[in-house]
């Protein structure tokens, strides 16, 4: 080659580089450990859909913040009646779904009455069942008549089950989702990404990306090396927290461990001898040492729980000590319930990582107090018929409930636990009812209180989210509030 | 011959058919509610219904299988409870990239086994035939998978070649989309090409000592023209037996591969399917496998007719 060739060459090479650096950067690709089955979140329970979609691409009346509060999204305001049983909302003029279809009323009337209707597929249909009656007056107002006062009603609106859906393209969002947020569908490359860019036409403020890209990712080492050859720019969640420290020691990557609202449990099946006995849980709680589990299980990540309720929120109450590790403890207890030997029983535990490690784990400490376990690993849907469809065949299994506030369940008759105590089912039904925040706030105290007593379930922790991202990306969710991946305040500094 | 075809078709397609009942009884045995595994641990009994309803699982077995049976011939193999689109469509997107992965797999068996055959035969008993031989003994005992994550270690994490998983889809353009396939291709070619290898080697070894061999030598040819002209040619039956054989193991066997490498292909499909209970891909899937497997075999038959002009008359 000769000098003058090479110089040139040389030349095109940095002025190549400089106007690639010079562009703004407007993409980020994200790595999403599952690939969504669809990407309608009205149709499936399936976290993964809400990872990709929720408040990126659907919007609701309302959408919960990153601290997990409802703020006014497709409403523009609501007023709530007194008695709590009237619900009136103002809705946002002049937005658009992305296939240009107007948004008003009747697209809430629709989207609320496919939700609760007989042939409603919808998750957390249960959302919907307290709706007497929907009025529209006009195209911009709706009137939501309750038959009974929920507390959460507010809230459970802004869950990704509730998000509004037009009646020309409802049926087919599960491969070409058309919603109303900054974000539209763009391609679907099965088995590799999914691919959003701006919404034009948003009616709010305009997100800093231009672009996003989900791609899925299961492997704990494709997520490291992809981190690494540049090829992803966000983990939300590094699956293997033995990898972290490579990340923690490097500037071009921060390390942001957060908190998610999955309580991670050893449930206990009530419905069975000796789990009736209150004095059997409570020995199996003072068995386990928790702060043990947490580190073998997610590297120390968690956060220790004594009750279920998220620790990052206000009215969460300390009851660890309740439940403290003490073997002599737990081994008097046994006695006493007349367990000297301790018991068989199985502990049938999911495929997700953080369930197997805590399983064995677990299964090492149940043994010292006497409890011989026997761990079975059942793929997810042997897993869910088994365990939570009746009869509820099993003694022990490990799961992180991951729906926020979901304490309710254990006043559930029909709940996997088959936890039967009236004063609980009383303050529960009592903290739907009322719309007071102090009342309410009091009941989930008093809730959390009793399950830690009543040694419901053996409380873990709390699952972390340990997320890995590129220098430069901010605006990303600490915490996780509702399982969801919001891009929309995310930019590149 | 046409007779032979035709016979050969008529038991093919009963043998399809019969796979399809086996497969369609033993999965619908399997423990796990579909329904329930779309709308999870808080689902209630009445959305769990509406569920069932839209899936179709509602309907009696018997009625469900004639429904699925009658569908295929025209291309409708259902829908897919996880995904809710058409099976045919997520099948053709399988077929898409398993389908060219193992014809590649099987280019680089073959481009790496036979010449290295006839070299070990060409050096019979010597140095190259005994390191050929050796490596070839090495390569049947280390299973793909650890292959495939050697090579992923040197090539896309050491030399940053490769990207370690992923496909970009055959949108992306040919070549790009090749290129994700060849790490995987070679993994999976590597043990198959060293089956490959002993085999040809014996069957070259053996019609090499054949008369006809010897009387090529005694006539002046060389011993590579008798090697090539002549025993190549009759060695080739036994060697198209076992190539038939690794075809149907890499078309059909690469679940393993595609999860290592991310692939959106068959295998993959097929895992995830009986992960998450889509039964109705499963068993679709498997009839599709069961098909290449039966046409690959066909296909055999079809070179055996072409190799050995005996095989013609009857």
């Amino acid at each position: 080659m000769s000098i003058r060739r090479f110089v040139m060459a040389a030349l095109i090479a940095v002025a190549a580089f400089a106007t690639a650096e010079a562009q703004p950067r407007d993409r980020l690709v994200v790595a999403n450990p599952v690939e969504p089955p669809h990407l309608d979140p009205t149709t499936h329970v399936a976290g993964s859909i809400r990872e990709v979609v929720y408040a990126n691409l659907f919007e609701g009346l309302v959408l919960i913040d990153r601290d997990g509060a409802p703020y006014a999204a497709l409403a523009e305001s609501w007023t709530v009646a007194p008695d709590g049983l009237t619900y009136t909302f103002r809705l946002r003029r002049g937005v658009k779904f992305h296939d240009g279809t107007d948004f008003d009323s009747a697209v809430v009337r629709f989207t609320l009455d496919r939700a609760r209707g007989p042939d409603s597929v919808n998750a957390n249909k249960r959302i919907f069942e307290p709706i007497a009656a929907i009025e529209t007056p006009d195209a911009a107002t709706v009137i939501l008549r309750l038959s009974r006062p929920v507390g959460s009603f507010l809230y459970d609106l802004g869950s990704a089950d509730a998000a509004m859906v037009a009646p020309n393209s409802a049926a087919t969002n599960n491969a070409r989702p058309i919603g109303t947020g900054p974000f539209m569908f763009r391609e679907w490359v099965r088995g590799d990404r999914v691919e959003l860019v701006r919404n034009p036409n948003y009616w709010g403020r305009a997100p800093a990306l231009a672009a996003v890209t989900f791609r899925f990712m299961s492997d704990a080492q494709a997520q490291v090396a992809a981190l690494r050859t540049g090829a992803v720019d966000v983990v939300p969640n590094l699956g293997a927290a033995e990898l972290l420290d490579e990340f923690r020691n490097n500037p071009n990557f921060q390390v942001v461990v957060g908190a998610t609202e999955g309580e991670a449990i050893l449930a206990m099946n009530h419905r069975r001898a000796p789990l009736s006995d209150v004095r059997v849980r409570r020995a199996i709680a003072h068995a386990i040492d928790r702060q043990a589990v947490n580190e073998g299980a997610v590297a120390g990540n968690g956060r220790p729980i004594g009750t279920h309720y998220p620790p990052h929120y206000r009215d969460y109450v300390d009851l660890t000590q309740l439940s403290r590790y003490d073997v002599a403890r737990a081994r008097a207890l046994l006695r006493e319930a007349g367990q000297p030997n301790g018991f068989q029983a199985r502990l049938i535990v999911p495929p997700f990582p953080y369930a197997r490690r805590s399983g064995e784990i677990i299964q090492a400490m149940l043994a010292e107090v006497g409890i011989r376990t026997e761990i079975l690993v059942y793929q997810g849907p042997q897993w869910l018929s088994q365990v939570f469809r009746a009869p509820y065949d099993y003694e022990f299994t490990i799961i992180a409930h991951t729906e926020p506030f979901d304490f309710p369940n254990y006043a559930r008759e029909d709940w996997y636990i088959g936890y039967a105590n009236p004063a609980y089912r009383e303050v529960i039904a009592q903290w739907m009812r009322t719309n007071d925040a102090a009342e309410r706030s009091r009941l989930a105290q008093q809730a959390q209180r009793i399950l830690a007593e009543d040694a419901v379930v053996g409380f873990l922790f709390q699952l972390p989210q340990v997320a890995v991202l590129r220098r430069g990306v901010t605006g990303w969710w600490q915490n996780r509030p509702v399982q969801a991946n919001d891009v929309t305040q995310v930019r590149w500094e | 011959m046409i007779r032979l075809l035709v016979g050969r078709i008529v038991s093919l397609v009963a043998t399809l058919v019969v796979t399809a009942v086996v497969v369609f009884v033993l999965l619908d045995l399997i423990p796990g509610d579909p329904a329930l595994n779309m709308l999870g641990t808080e689902a209630r009994e009445d959305t769990l219904a509406a569920a069932r309803r839209l899936l179709g699982l509602d309907r009696p077995p018997l009625e469900r299988l004639a429904v699925w049976l009658a569908g295929i011939p025209v291309g409708d193999f259902g829908v897919s409870f996880r995904y809710r689109v058409p099976v045919g469509e997520l099948l053709a997107q399988g077929l898409a990239v398993t389908v060219p992965l193992g014809l590649l797999a099987v280019a680089i068996t073959v481009a790496i086994a036979l010449p290295l055959a006839l070299l070990a035969v060409a050096f019979h008993r010597r140095w190259p035939d005994a390191t050929i031989s050796v490596v070839a003994q090495l390569g049947l005992a280390t299973p793909n998978f650890w292959v495939a994550l050697l090579l992923i270690l040197v090539f896309s994490i050491g030399l940053g070649w490769f990207e370690a998983s992923g496909f970009p889809g055959w949108g992306a353009g040919v070549l790009p989309a090749l290129k994700s396939l060849l790490l995987p291709a070679v993994a999976m070619a590597l043990p198959q090409a060293a089956i490959l290898l002993r085999a040809a080697r014996a069957a070259l070894l053996e019609a090499a000592r054949a008369d006809y061999a010897r009387t090529a030598r005694a006539k002046g040819l060389t011993r590579g023209a008798v090697l090539v002209r002549h025993v190549l040619g009759n060695a080739m039956m036994p060697i198209a037996t076992v190539m038939g054989l690794q075809f149907a193991v890499l078309l059909a066997g690469s679940i393993i591969i595609e999860n290592v490498f991310v692939l959106p292909g068959l295998g993959r499909l097929v895992f995830q399917a009986i992960q998450q209970n889509d039964l109705i891909v499963v068993r679709n899937a498997v009839l599709v496998i069961a098909a290449m497997v039966l046409a690959i075999n066909l296909a055999v038959d079809l070179c055996y007719l072409a190799l050995n002009p005996r095989l013609r008359g009857r």
